[in-house]
């Protein structure tokens, strides 16, 4: 791994080392679900219906 | 990810057609209108569903022959299989529609939805299956949709794809997807709705609200409570009072029976008391006149007067002794002591007969008369206010009263003393019975009404707690719902804080790596000394020698290319790093990254660059499929004659030569004739490369 890439990295971590245990377990979720939902597709509609359900998802779990 | 093959059936213009893509390069060679697009189109068709970016989707996907053989009620499929080798797997992407001919008339098909299988083996372990949107999500992974023109490039169209003083739309745009941040924008977005939904909109309870109602249910209970415990304690109370009452009624009745005696022992009560208050009185105004009258009762004072007198006179010659000795015996004999009691002195009464001794007789009786007038008269003026019997009569007038005021006191005790005796009275506990009898008797009222108040209110206290309370708790439970709104808020403008900052970080991240690998491919692969820059917004600012690299065609095309070529280094490295995981190194690897399907692709470059880049092609991607035409053909003389592993087909517009293959013999000195298609000559020089050219069927 260069520096370059290391210092991005370690940065990165930091940024979700910064969160609560709580807050990860949502991100980890947030991140997974969006994958599933929408896979490698670079594009997504608001108005989707999938996307509101992830919405609801979203709030019904931290709620 | 690397091509295996392409087949395709009733496509387009191709009723059928198979090419073998595993050389590094492939050739495709066609006339215009010969299929070289729908070949460009079968692949993103085949993996996508749908066109190469620019291309409008043809009314007609299927093969206008094929169709048109279809019978009434026959039907026959349209297919393309794309094969490709990825991370030790092979991958089998198909990809297909029904046609139906429904009626006799020309325009009477009907197409099936698409379908789409993706199969894949493993070097290791079982083949799997995916198909619809699991088959969709699994290519998309390997090569995002968005990123797919790149890699299945109409090199016509290069204007639309990176180059410097463009758009840097696309720039960005695929830099984020090459990095995957799509799911960060997702996510992101995700949470900005969140923020905005409904439930996350419900207003916090106001602490204000909530304090009140606390302290609202705190008293209602506290005043349930003391109604209550009022309640419980009235009655023994009420008893204790009625006990009281019963008391002092007996006590009052008895008070009443010997009213008349009382009445008449209160009488001399009352004159026993007058007397000895007129007593007290008499005593208090005898000390009072003996304040007052002291000094004019006190004679001592009146001999120093008369003294003074005298003094004066006989130091005139003016006082006739004897005279004056009479006056002095008076004076002695009524000042021997003074009436309050204070007696005179042995000195002073010395000084008296002293001074008597010396005064001399004095013949002269009128003259006597003159001075003892003089002398009283001086002596009242020394007074000031009166003579000396007025305030002596006062004093005697007191003393007097005080005697009768004992008096008739004593006399009154005595008839109290045999009134008692002979008029014995009940007994009572309290000096009024009377007015404790109506005490007692108010205080019973009074608690019997607050019994009956309190019993009449009881209910309502209590509905009022249960209310106060229900009140409380509500707004309890809404301040909890409101605590975790507000911390669910707080979570999502957390994430939201984080995921923009990863956002930011790996863009930031992907931005540097991509110039990098761009500067390395124009220096190293294409050896042009520009200097790209890709600025935080994803301008494309290109520079040579200090100066600005203009728009013309084949410097477009050089940055767009060093863009695709870094791209398909940088997708695969960062496959992994969409996971957040480690990312692989930025350099260029040999036989890494993804293959390019260019169409047309020296036609940016005019006459002057085209064969430079097709000598560097090879090194910019593992591997390539070039779909030109005839025209164009010698511009491939320098991957012919390099070391990449080359295969060509020949798209045939005329004539059926299905399957036949020939044979051309690539390098410069096979140029000579050109006018009548050179690449079907066949062989002279086995020294030279040798490429099969497989003629496909239209």
């Amino acid at each position: 791994m260069t520096n370059h890439k290391k210092s991005t990295m370690d940065e990165a971590l930091a940024e979700i080392g910064a969160l609560t245990s709580t807050e990860v377990a949502t991100f980890d979720w947030l991140m997974m679900t969006v994958g599933d939902r929408f896979g490698a597709s670079d594009r997504f509609d608001p108005k989707d219906r999938v996307f509101a359900e992830l919405t609801d998802q979203l709030v019904s779990r931290i709620l | 990810m690397r091509l295996q093959r392409l087949r395709v059936r009733n496509w387009r213009s191709f009723p059928a057609a198979d090419l073998d893509l595993d050389k590094d390069v492939t050739v495709i060679i066609g006339q215009n209108g010969a299929g070289k697009t729908a070949l460009l189109n079968a692949f993103v068709w085949g993996l996508y569903g749908e066109m190469t970016r620019g291309f409008p989707r043809p009314d007609d996907l299927c093969n206008h022959q094929a169709k048109l053989a279809l019978r009434e009620h026959e039907s026959t499929s349209v297919e393309v299989v794309v094969t490709f080798l990825h991370r030790e797997c092979t991958y089998q992407a198909r990809r297909s529609f029904s046609i139906e001919r429904t009626g006799p008339d020309i325009e009477s098909f009907k197409e099936s939805e698409s379908s789409f299988v993706l199969n894949v083996y493993p070097n290791v372990g079982h083949a799997h299956t995916y198909s619809g949107r699991d088959a969709d999500r699994e290519v998309r992974a390997i090569l995002p949709l968005g990123l797919n023109p790149y890699f299945f490039f109409p090199a016509e169209n290069i204007g639309t794809a990176a180059a410097p003083d463009r758009d840097a739309t696309s720039v960005k745009d695929a830099v984020e997807i090459l990095i995957g941040l799509k799911r960060y924008e997702i996510a992101l977005t995700t949470i900005r709705q969140a923020l905005k939904h409904q439930k996350l909109k419900e207003r916090q309870t106001d602490d204000l609200k909530l304090s009140k109602a606390r302290e609202a249910a705190k008293s209602a209970r506290a005043e349930h409570e003391r109604a209550t415990a009022r309640l419980n304690q009235l009655p023994e109370t009420i008893r204790a009072v009625k006990r009281a009452l019963d008391e002092a009624e007996a006590q009052f009745k008895r008070y009443d029976g010997a009213r008349e005696l009382i009445t008449q022992r209160n009488r001399l009560q009352r004159d026993h008391d007058k007397a000895q208050a007129d007593a007290n009185d008499a005593v208090e105004r005898r000390h009072r006149i003996l304040d007052e009258e002291c000094f004019n009762l006190f004679g001592i004072k009146v001999l120093e007067s008369a003294r003074t007198v005298l003094d004066r006179a006989k130091a005139d010659h003016k006082i006739p002794p004897k005279v004056s000795a009479g006056l002095l015996d008076e004076l002695i004999d009524s000042a021997d002591s003074c009436i309050c009691g204070t007696p005179i002195s042995v000195s002073e009464r010395d000084t008296l007969q002293a001074l008597r001794l010396t005064v001399v007789e004095d013949t002269l009786a009128e003259a006597a008369s003159n001075i003892r007038a003089r002398v009283i008269n001086e002596h009242e003026r020394l007074l000031g206010r009166t003579h000396p019997e007025k305030p002596y009569k006062r004093l005697q007038a007191a003393q007097t009263a005080i005697h009768e005021a004992h008096a008739r006191r004593k006399t009154l005790d005595d008839e109290i003393k045999e009134f008692d005796e002979n008029n014995p009275l009940p007994e009572w506990t309290v000096s009024d019975p009377s007015a404790a009898w109506r005490k007692y008797q108010r205080r019973y009222a009074e608690l019997k009404d607050e019994q009956k108040t309190l019993e009449a209110s009881r209910d309502k206290l209590l509905k009022r707690r249960r209310d106060a309370d229900s009140k409380y708790n509500q707004l309890t439970r809404q301040q909890d719902s409101s605590d975790k709104i507000a911390q669910a808020r707080g979570q999502l403008q957390s994430l939201e804080n984080t995921i923009e900052n990863l956002h930011n970080l790996f863009s930031s991240h992907a931005r540097e790596d991509t110039q990098r690998l761009m500067n390395s491919i124009v220096r190293d692969v294409f050896f042009r000394s520009y200097t790209i820059q890709l600025t935080d917004n994803f301008d494309l600012d290109v520079s040579q020698d200090g100066l600005d690299v203009g728009a013309s065609s084949s410097e477009s095309a050089w940055v767009t290319f060093a863009f695709v070529g870094a791209l398909a280094h940088l997708i695969d490295q960062y496959g992994e790093f969409q996971n957040m995981a480690e990312a692989g190194e930025s350099d260029i690897k040999a036989g890494y990254g993804y293959p390019l399907v260019l169409d047309a692709p020296f036609s940016p470059f005019g006459e002057d660059y085209a064969s430079q880049f097709a000598e560097r092609l090879p090194r910019l991607v593992p591997q390539s499929v070039l779909i030109i035409r005839e025209d164009q053909i010698r511009h491939l003389d320098p991957i012919m004659t390099g070391e990449a592993s080359v295969a060509a087909y020949l798209l045939c517009l005329h004539g059926p030569r299905k399957d036949v293959k020939q044979t051309i013999t690539w390098g410069n000195d096979s140029w000579g004739d050109r006018s009548i298609r050179p690449y079907v000559q066949p062989a002279e020089d086995p020294s030279k490369v040798r490429t099969e050219i497989l003629t496909l069927p239209i």
